[in-house]
């Protein structure tokens, strides 16, 4: 990264670093924002998607006669009208738009209708008939392990298995052996979903040209148009993806969809527009949720708590399609090592293929089942070495500016910070043991990605990119391809221009996520949005502002560097009387320069890991989040209550701080519903989804909300844009075990598995009251051959990042060679 | 194949509305497809989320499953209605300014909801206002600022109701299709 | 496809179903009816909104009864400070009902008419001995409300009958709670639930009334419960005999909201508190 990213020193901050109202704020609260399904058009046609109900099965044939044949209907499409397959990661682009012979799940489409009102398209997805050959159904990682025929996709590594991967850094049987205490657990993480408020929606235009405009709720236009140019076979210049707004994403709206690619095709076919909204049940359909993981660690400890080997195994349960899915994979064994130390360690990732809809990546995408049971593990090894956990802990943390047995290059870390501010605030050493019957305290901690190091297909250009206009009449204009979720990132892109160029935020118009209008940002994933764009409105804005001081200072006749900007003004640092209005300058650079305009990316640095599977893990920064949790278990009905949480969390620097706190305590909230309440559960053996609608997905509502202790603690990292790193996943990894372990401290059972339900806690209590071991969760993992594991030696072994043994020759097979 | 349709009468934010549509849409489709009122919003269908919460004669309701034939001649407040005389209503400045709309969706059936809380209760407690906002699902916030943004605007708006809620509705007089 | 009308009168709605054939359903706030269509549950059917018909309303006293008319809304039913003097157990079950919208759309006839196994209103208008009143053009009848319905979500109601109201005889001194566990606090249908209504003298029980909801194809009357709290005095040794019982009366099923051993477990739980809350604590 070049120097030009960084802010010029000693200027006093005035916008970055205060609370303030977000530039699309008012909007929202009086619902002039437009969200996709909002988006009217003449002439709009209702599409509809057909989807399979059955969970799998081969398609004899399709009869769509009567679907055509009915007034109203514009158009039909079946899986031969797109036949070319796609998919969010080029090693698994598995999926097609309508599934051409072959169904993977309840929910997969198989064909779909262009009409002219929702009913006439309803009636005719009913008209349409569908043959289906029924085919054994994989409904659990289980019976994906045990039988490996018929094969879900046959480019998995193995049967059913779509990935088998292992690494090892340094010797784990050594760094066991040289331990004092070795300690194995197991835990079953289940599934579940975003549950964004807005569902699914997006509108198609085909123009007389012939080219395409497709809005749509999604959180990754770029990855979209991509997906389009690919399955519609058209030059990627003749397509324009705008995201709208989200509704809510969490991750789930980060892959390209069916229903968006059908919705292009049918809008080519139809030429008029065509709008899909997904209902609740479809939007359940398309998933790509958190991974339903069934993990082991077996970790050798000093006496004093050091971890002198870790092996960590799980066993992730896919679903149908690849997605985000072998990320995924990895992520569930790549931040185990950036909080405390571990000396050795060694990581087993299987990833099945099942017959229910596909997982991917929820907030926290792949971490936070690995983390639920590393702080569950590291608790219940502070017991048996009669240690507090929080004490232990602070140990054996991981130094800021290190690198990790993976290769993981760590910057700052204010984990140490976030740790003793929870235990403080929550007074654990005066309370924890002593709050009564049913009471007790846990603890966590966690940390989680400012941005993947990697782009998910290979390429060496910027991650993101900013163009500013400076208009004559003093307005700027910010050009950026990110997507507005509702973290706040159009905002963030206003607070960095307006600090450099002396304006106040709502000076600026911020126009993004327009594939035709905007630089490409990769997207709103993998929470790397604000270090990523601000780094490149922070450049693209220094760069503008050279021009202004070069201007304002021969209009003046002063040095460049004596210009100041600030108070819609550019004047001169030494007499600041002396100078001119902000637009008066703009016109200054004008006359010189012409036209003004500048251009800003951001690219992450190199990355110390060079095995395979490296590409996973490393960030530019690591944010660091702590959380003590209060829980009172009513030991009557099993009921868990969380009254009161206190997080602190590490996030760099606080652009602004209301927007921070917004994304931990949301962040909490979605912790709170995935340890309590929320899951997706399927009907055994028949994959179909027992909750596909908000009848029986129950999250929590404003009745469940505990009062919360927020900790902002603020250690800036020298690659985030003023020091700032990420908010919006890590604040929900420490949550799940935190709860866990207070339940534990509460009445002395161990739940290790989640959610909590109400009856699991009544049968541990049962079990502990029967003397029998007082725990509910998963007791065996599958019996199974692992991969020979990647080997890389650790840097303290003198390693260099690469692979000395273990790596395969040539490449993993893709989907489509498979097929071949 | 196209079903008659009905007209229907009802205020809307104040105004009179005359629409025809088919009988079976519900309230919700009527304000959104019809009347191009797009601030209120689906999200479930079964009216399990809120997000499509809309004052009926000053009392929240679900427009996804009221049939908008059900409100013949009555009254509805709609998240448009919510600004006054160019004003936004303190509830809606103080969602935005304490950042307790962040994606936006649920916000127009949480200001509603809330908007006829302090009208009928002017100074709720954190408890009330956790009651009233129990059928409302964000899943941004984790709801502490949509707390905090109605105790600010509290203060505000204590004497400011928009319309008198109406304790009985009015007889409906609605034909018959 | 859905076919909806609006009468302006009782006779003209009656007239209607009566005409009419198939499926036939009345409207009152559609939290059901509506939530049912869009999940695809309900198919061509004729559709009366009642909502125009003065007779569904009201709250009153009628006679030694009172009678709550079908499209009273469980709002209404919580603000009734009639209902409060006479129904307590009825006001905490329809307070406990959905969300606050909910409350403001549903009503006292859907929540009866549609003889789900958790409906809580009907689980506490049990245990005030109440009977449905339903209409049709040729007759009007009542039968009590532990027969109306039979099974999950089937009644005795005739396709061209529409209910009326519910009455319940106005019994003085009577108190009565609601109890419930939920998937979680707000807005959500009952696992279990249980409802009690007593007349209580010198702490001693005189009249009482147990209702389980959530734990059987329908929403069942404690009968056995009931005798064993009438049988002793009051102690923790009756109280644990009557929790007993009503766990032993539940007949719940495993669903995919809570198992049968989970929802039988809290039958005994909640009829202690519930009696708790009609002032039988113990201690």
């Amino acid at each position: 990264m070049s120097d030009s990213h960084h802010p010029r020193p000693a200027a006093p901050l005035r916008v970055v670093g205060t609370p303030r109202v977000k530039v699309d704020a008012r909007a929202k609260c009086t619902g002039e924002t437009r969200f996709a399904d909002d988006l009217f058009f003449p002439r709009m046609a209702c599409g509809r998607l057909l989807r399979s109900t059955e969970a799998h099965a081969l398609i004899r044939s399709i009869d769509v006669s009567a679907a055509v044949a009915m007034e109203g209907v514009y158009a039909v499409l079946t899986g031969k009208d797109l036949p070319i397959p796609f998919g969010i990661l080029p090693v698994s682009e598995d999926e097609h738009a309508l599934c051409p012979e072959h169904v993977r799940f309840v929910g997969d489409p198989v064909a779909a209708v262009a009409a002219r009102d929702p009913w006439i398209a309803e009636a005719a997805v009913n008209a349409i008939k569908v043959d289906y050959e029924p085919l054994p159904v994989i409904g659990s990682i289980e019976e994906a392990i045990a039988r490996p025929t018929p094969q879900i996709h046959p480019y998995a590594d193995e049967g059913n298995l779509h990935r088998k991967l292992a690494l090892e850094f340094g010797d784990v049987a050594r760094g066991l052996a040289e331990a004092d205490l070795v300690r194995e657990d197991l835990f079953f993480y289940e599934g579940n979903t975003h549950l964004p408020i807005e569902q699914h929606a997006c509108v198609a235009l085909a123009d007389a040209d012939g080219k395409l405009t497709l809005y749509s709720s999604t959180q990754t236009p770029h990855y979209v148009h991509k997906a389009l140019a690919k399955t519609l076979a058209l030059p990627p210049a003749h397509i324009r993806v705008i995201a709208l707004p989200n509704g809510g994403g969490f991750g789930g709206k980060s892959d390209p969809f069916n229903h968006e690619i059908v919705a292009a095709k049918l809008a080519l076919v139809t030429r008029r527009p065509v709008k899909i909204t997904l209902n609740r049940e479809e939007v359940f359909y398309c998933h790509r949720g958190r991974h339903p993981v069934l993990l082991s660690v077996k970790t050798g400890v000093r006496r004093d708590g050091a971890i002198t080997g870790m092996h960590f195994r799980c066993f992730l349960d896919g679903g149908a399609y690849g997605s985000y899915g072998v990320a995924s994979t990895y992520y569930t064994g790549a931040l185990q090592t950036v909080t405390y130390k571990v000396k050795n360690y060694k990581f087993d990732g299987i990833r099945a293929f099942t017959n229910k809809p596909p997982c991917g990546p929820k907030r926290g995408h792949g971490t936070p089942q690995p983390r639920c049971l590393l702080e569950v593990h590291l608790d219940k090894i502070a017991g048996e070495l009669a240690l507090d956990p929080i004490e232990m802990r602070l140990r054996h943390l991981v130094e800021p500016n290190s690198v990790t047995a993976n290769y993981l290059t760590v910057g700052s870390s204010g984990l140490r910070a976030c740790i003793e501010k929870v235990r403080d605030e929550s007074k654990w050493g005066e309370r924890r043991g002593r709050l009564g019957p049913g009471r007790g305290l846990g603890f966590a901690a966690a940390s989680y990605l400012s941005g993947a190091g990697l782009p998910i297909y290979w390429n060496n250009l910027p991650h993101s990119g900013v163009q500013l206009k400076l208009d004559r009449g003093g307005g700027v204009c910010v050009f950026c391809g990110s997507t507005d979720i509702g973290q706040g990132s159009d905002s963030v892109l206003a607070y960095v221009v307006a600090e450099v160029l002396g304006i106040e935020p709502l000076d600026i118009r911020v126009v993004t996520a327009d594939t035709d209008l905007t630089p490409v940002d990769l997207g709103s994933y993998s929470s790397r949005v604000t270090l990523m764009t601000g780094n490149a409105a922070l450049q693209a804005a220094e760069r503008a502002r050279e021009l202004l001081t070069q201007a304002v200072g021969a209009k003046l006749g002063l040095p460049a560097d004596r210009i100041g900007l600030g108070g819609r003004r550019a004047f001169d640092t030494a007499n600041p009387e002396i100078g001119m209005s902000f637009a008066e300058a703009v016109q200054c650079a004008e006359a010189k320069f012409g036209t003004i305009g500048t251009v800003g990316s951001y690219s992450p640095p190199a990355s110390k890991a060079k095995y395979r599977g490296g590409g996973v893990g490393p960030s530019p920064a690591y944010s660091y989040s702590a959380m003590v949790a209060e829980v009172e278990v009513d030991a009557t009905t099993g009921w868990v209550k969380v009254p009161r949480l206190w997080i602190a969390h590490d996030c760099g620097k606080a652009i602004n701080p209301l927007l921070v706190i917004g994304q931990v305590e949301g962040g909490v909230y979605m912790g709170l519903g995935e340890v309590l309440m929320e899951g997706s559960f399927f009907r055994g053996k028949l994959g179909v989804h027992k909750v596909p609608s908000l009848l029986e997905y129950k999250s929590p509502t404003t009745l469940e909300t505990p009062e919360m202790f927020t900790y902002l603690i603020e250690d800036p990292d020298p690659n985030g844009p003023y020091g700032a790193k990420e908010a919006g996943q890590g604040p929900l990894l420490p949550v799940m075990p935190a709860v866990l372990n207070a339940v534990y401290d509460a009445v002395g059972v161990r739940i290790d598995e989640t959610p909590i339900h109400p009856h699991r806690v009544l049968e541990a209590l049962k079990r502990k009251a029967e003397g029998k071991e007082a725990r509910v969760g998963p007791t065996a993992l599958p019996k199974l051959e692992y991969a020979a594991p990647v080997r890389v030696p650790t840097p303290w072994e003198g390693g260099d990042g690469r692979a000395v043994a273990g790596e395969p020759v040539g490449h993993k097979k893709k989907p489509a060679e498979a097929a071949r | 194949m196209d079903a008659p349709k009905q007209l229907m009468r009802f205020q809307v934010n104040g105004e009179p509305h005359q629409v025809a549509v088919r009988i079976e849409k519900t309230l919700l489709e009527v304000l959104r497809e019809d009347l191009g009122l797009t601030g209120t919003k689906h999200g479930c269908e079964l009216g399990e989320c809120g997000a499509c919460a809309v004052l009926l004669d000053g009392r929240p309701i679900l427009s996804c499953l009221a049939l908008a034939v059900e409100c013949q001649d009555r009254d509805i407040t709609t998240v448009e209605g919510l600004a006054q005389d160019g004003q936004l209503d303190p509830l809606q400045e103080a969602f935005a300014v304490t950042g307790a709309a962040q994606c936006g969706y649920c916000t127009p059936g949480f200001l509603v909801t809330a908007r006829a809380l302090l009208d009928a209760k002017p100074k709720p407690c954190r408890r009330d206002i956790a009651d009233a906002l129990a059928g409302n699902l964000c899943r941004c916030t984790g709801y502490l600022k949509i707390f905090e943004a109605v105790e600010q605007a509290i203060g505000a708006c204590a004497v400011r109701p928009i319309r008198p809620p109406a304790a009985t509705p009015a007889a409906p007089t609605g034909g018959r299709a | 496809m859905i076919h909806v009308y609006r009468p302006d009168t009782l006779r003209d709605l009656l007239a209607l179903l009566a005409a009419a054939e198939g499926p036939r359903y009345c409207l009152a706030g559609g939290t059901e009816l509506v939530a049912r269509q869009q999940a695809g549950l309900i198919g061509d059917s004729l559709w009366a909104d009642i909502g125009a018909i003065p007779d569904f309303r009201g709250i009153r006293k009628d006679g030694e009864d009172l009678w709550i008319g079908a499209a009273t809304t469980h709002s209404e039913v919580v603000e009734s400070p009639l209902l409060g003097g006479f129904a307590p157990a009825l006001v905490e079950a329809c307070a406990a009902i959905g969300s606050p919208q909910v409350r403001n759309q549903g009503t006292i006839g859907g929540n009866v008419a549609c003889g789900s196994a958790d409906a809580d209103a009907v689980c506490a208008l049990l245990t005030l001995d109440a009977e449905v009143e339903l209409a049709a053009r040729r007759e009007r009848r009542r039968l009590p409300l532990a027969d109306f319905a039979t099974g999950p979500e089937i009644t005795v109601r005739r396709p061209e009958e529409v209910v009326l109201g519910v009455r319940f005889p106005a019994r003085k001194h009577l108190r009565g709670a609601y109890r419930r566990v939920a998937p979680r606090n707000g807005a959500t249908r009952a696992k279990a639930a249980v409802a009690v209504s007593a007349v209580l003298r010198e702490g001693e029980i005189e009249h009482v009334r147990v209702a389980l909801g959530g734990v059987g194809p329908r929403v069942l009357r404690a009968l056995g419960t009931e005798k064993r709290l009438l049988r002793d005095p009051w102690s923790a040794a009756t109280l644990a005999r009557a929790m007993e019982t009503a766990v032993a009366e539940a007949r719940p099923l495993d669903d995919l909201r809570s198992s049968a051993d989970y929802r039988r477990r809290m039958c005994g739980i909640l009829l202690k508190r519930a009696l708790d809350g009609i002032g039988l604590p113990l201690e």
